[in-house]
């Protein structure tokens, strides 16, 4: 079942540096949201506030974050990442098969029957319908995956929990345009059964998938609202130069 | 131009011959002993079943060795990991460095003090196996400490990520990632337990017969028997092929570290 | 011209060492007075300022031959060091690199008997025999070392390649300068192994009978390992010397060690 994430009144800071400041977004059930913006500009550290990761990095967080009416604060941080998995930029595949690699979540919160956790990762693998390229791989080494595999087990593992709300910090952008697009189709097929967040490296991975779209600046939102509108109506200077990249 | 070709050449034949000279020095000594290895067995088949009794009681020594010293130097590692910061953990890790700098000599002394008041703990397995563990404790803690902080910090991230306990992700990320170090690692104690003959002698205080690999070359070769070439011969066959085993991952790193110059 | 703070530093280094040497010297000086404070042995008269001169002249052979054995398997070590770090394909490096290991992991107790039956009958002298055990023990772990020394400079060499130097100018100008430091502790490594080492140099002293002894052998003798035993002052005598002397040579491996990240620093800047 997927989660609403609300978010108002966002501060933090690393050591005194002021890196969130007063953000405020929401993404609805069932949506894409993506966080646009250059490098540096806040996304990465938004999405590991959420999972209250940027905290035991030693964050200072203040404001109101809530999944489905429940403050984020009021919850222990595992509590929260058993319904908020997290996909990062560089696949990070645990020694051993892929199918330890796929339950490796379920393994961690103590369901170790084996029957179990292959039934999760045959789920997790038709939803994303992908158990056709993996059926005959599960046994095998992750090591030998290719990055774009890699990739899409990492997204397994993080579905393989069944989150309500999964947060992925541009997970396409070491990967070639033909692998992302499939990753970007995978995504847009799940959406309903989780809602999503997502930095993305690109506006037009934004205005392919997303719902939502926000636009950040040295860690504040500029503009967020409807991604059509965002693209064809741009208040900010900076939202229109970045979408047209005129950058260079 | 010339000059400095001729410097050079002068140089590289220089390097070959120094390096001959350095292969030969052991080869040939070697290349001897397997002769007086083949020559000691052809003539006498029935020195092979007191050698294999030997070997036996060596993997005996080497199990009770690993049983003691595996589980003892893992929880030390992880607590070590866990609960130690700053300059404590750096203290505590020159000091399991530092350890192994010890003169094995010194480590059978005090062994053989403390045992000084009974007679048959100076040849028990169990006694030696227990000096050795103490002796090379530090030293697989030391090693153990640096493959689990060799696992890059994306894993231990990626296992946050999905709400695992600290133990939890310990067990399920970061342990099977530093595994093939480890292994390593308990290799090269293996090697440590088969070569030891020092600190094991002064621990008996004698020589006694009969006893593991290396004080058994060590007691023939000081009785000047023919049959020690094959004891000599098998102990340095099984420490070349058990270190050709670990020194596999070389063979990857060939490719992209290499600075090769002409030989003219 | 090397800056004041460098040496200044290094200096710093030098005076740690000597200080702990200073620190573990009246150590032993102290334990030495507890003993001369104890009841003499039943049936022997022997101070340990009488026994003192004898365990120093072990410690001067002990030193005296790792040194010698260090100062000639060295140059050997580095150049197939040398030969194998920049001469060699990769394939066969890779090759040539697991044999070394191999034969670097043969036990000092093979080595012994390797000298006893091989090396004694052709040296006269205990000293040399013990030299060239000790050489043998020695070479290919200094090897090894050195070709890990090596690689950490690869980029230079590499720089050096591209300016057209040939590679005795590779070696001596760029090479020595940078590695110098990682070469010396190499070396001091291996000279506190070979003061340390103890079955293999009994078996080759034993095949002269001189009673000449290095501190480790003289203790496997005094604790009975050979049949005599010796007194307790003098087992603890040796003890302290040993210890002493394998405490020195890590002070100086640590302070040569120390100058070696300062200089690095210094090049960082």
């Amino acid at each position: 079942m997927s989660i609403q994430l609300v978010v108002e009144d966002l501060n933090a800071s690393f050591d005194d540096k002021v890196v969130l400041h007063d953000v405020a977004v929401t993404a609805e059930k069932g949506h894409v949201l993506a966080l646009m913006g250059k490098t540096g500009c806040g996304k990465s550290t938004f999405l590991r506030v959420i999972n209250r990761m940027a905290e035991q990095r030693g964050a200072v967080v203040s404001g109101r974050i809530m999944l489905d009416n429940n403050s984020i604060f009021m919850q222990e941080p595992n509590e929260i990442r058993r319904k908020v998995g997290m996909v990062f930029t560089e696949p990070v595949l645990f020694a051993g098969t892929i199918l330890r690699n796929i339950t490796a979540g379920l393994r961690l919160q103590g369901i170790t029957g084996k029957q179990a956790l292959e039934e999760r990762a045959e789920e997790t693998l038709r939803r994303m319908e992908i158990y056709g390229e993996f059926r005959d791989l599960l046994y095998t080494d992750a090591a030998l995956l290719t990055r774009a595999q890699a990739q899409l087990i990492c997204i397994a593992r993080a579905l393989a929990l069944r989150p309500g709300l999964l947060l992925l910090d541009e997970p396409t952008r070491l990967l070639d345009a033909m692998t992302s697009s499939k990753i970007e189709d995978i995504l847009f097929n799940l959406r309903e059964d989780c809602t999503m967040v997502m930095a993305v490296h690109s506006p037009q991975m934004a205005g392919r998938i997303a719902e939502e779209t926000a636009m950040m600046e040295d860690g504040t939102i500029l503009e967020w609202g409807r991604t059509s509108d965002l693209f064809y109506h741009p208040k900010h200077r900076h939202t229109e130069q970045f979408i047209s990249s005129k950058f260079a | 131009m010339e000059r400095r070709k001729a410097l050079n050449s002068v140089f590289i034949g220089a390097v070959l011959l120094l390096s001959a000279l350095a292969l030969l020095t052991l080869l040939i000594p070697l290349f001897h002993l397997a002769a007086d290895a083949l020559t000691a067995l052809l003539r006498s088949w029935g020195v092979l079943p007191g050698i294999g009794a030997v070997f036996l009681k060596t993997l005996q020594l080497v199990l009770m060795v690993l049983l003691m010293v595996l589980p003892v130097a893992l929880l030390i590692t992880l607590w070590m990991f866990e609960c130690v910061k700053g300059a404590t953990l750096v203290r505590l890790q020159r000091f399991m460095s530092g350890f192994s700098r010890i003169p094995a000599v010194l480590l059978g002394l005090v062994g053989n003090w403390l045992i000084s008041g009974s007679d048959s703990m100076h040849e028990s397995l169990v006694t030696m196996a227990l000096l050795l563990a103490v002796m090379f404790l530090p030293f697989m803690v030391s090693n153990m400490d640096t493959a689990l902080r060799a696992v890059p910090e994306k894993y231990l991230t990626a296992g946050e990520a999905l709400s695992g306990q600290r133990m939890a992700i310990l067990r399920v990320v970061l342990l099977p990632q530093a595994m093939p170090s480890m292994a390593r690692a308990t290799l090269r104690l293996v090697e440590r337990i088969l070569c030891e003959a020092t600190a094991l002698l002064v621990l008996m205080g004698a020589v006694m017969p009969n006893q593991v690999l290396a004080t058994e070359l060590f007691r023939l070769a000081w009785l000047g028997r023919k049959d020690a070439a094959v004891l000599a011969f098998a102990l340095a066959a099984t420490m070349i092929l058990i270190r050709l085993r670990t020194s596999r991952r070389w063979r990857s790193e060939g490719e992209d570290s290499n600075c090769r110059y002409n030989w003219w | 011209m090397k800056k004041p703070a460098e040496n200044l530093m290094r200096l710093g280094a030098w005076i740690g060492g000597a200080l702990t040497v200073l620190l573990v010297g009246s150590g032993v000086v102290f334990a030495l007075g507890l003993m001369l404070m104890e009841g003499a042995e039943a049936g022997s008269a022997a101070s340990m300022w009488r026994l003192l001169p004898k365990g120093l002249t072990m410690a001067g052979f002990s030193l005296s031959t790792a040194l010698a054995a260090v100062a000639l398997s060295f140059p050997m070590a580095w150049a197939l060091a040398a030969l194998i770090s920049y001469m060699m394909r990769p394939r066969a490096m890779m090759r040539m690199r697991s044999a070394i290991s191999g034969l670097s992991a043969i036990p000092a107790v093979v080595f012994g008997y390797l000298s006893l039956n091989y090396f004694v009958p052709v040296i006269g002298s205990p000293w040399w025999g013990v030299t060239a055990t000790l050489m043998l023990m020695s070479l290919m772990r200094q090897t090894l070392e050195i070709i890990q020394v090596n690689q950490r400079h690869y980029p230079a060499v590499e720089a050096a390649q591209a300016m057209g130097m040939y590679m005795y100018e590779t070696i001596l100008h760029v090479v020595l300068p940078r590695a110098r430091n990682g070469y010396l502790s190499v070396a001091l490594k291996m000279l506190a192994r070979c003061m340390a080492e103890g079955v293999a140099i009994l078996l080759v002293l034993s095949a002269y009978g001189s009673g000449e002894d290095t501190l480790p052998t003289a203790l496997m003798k005094a604790v009975g390992v050979t049949g005599e035993v010796g007194s307790t002052r003098f087992i603890l005598l040796l003890a302290l010397l040993l210890l002493l002397l394998v405490l020195l040579t890590n002070a100086v491996i640590s302070a040569c060690l120390e100058g070696g990240r300062h200089g690095k620093k210094k090049g960082a800047q």
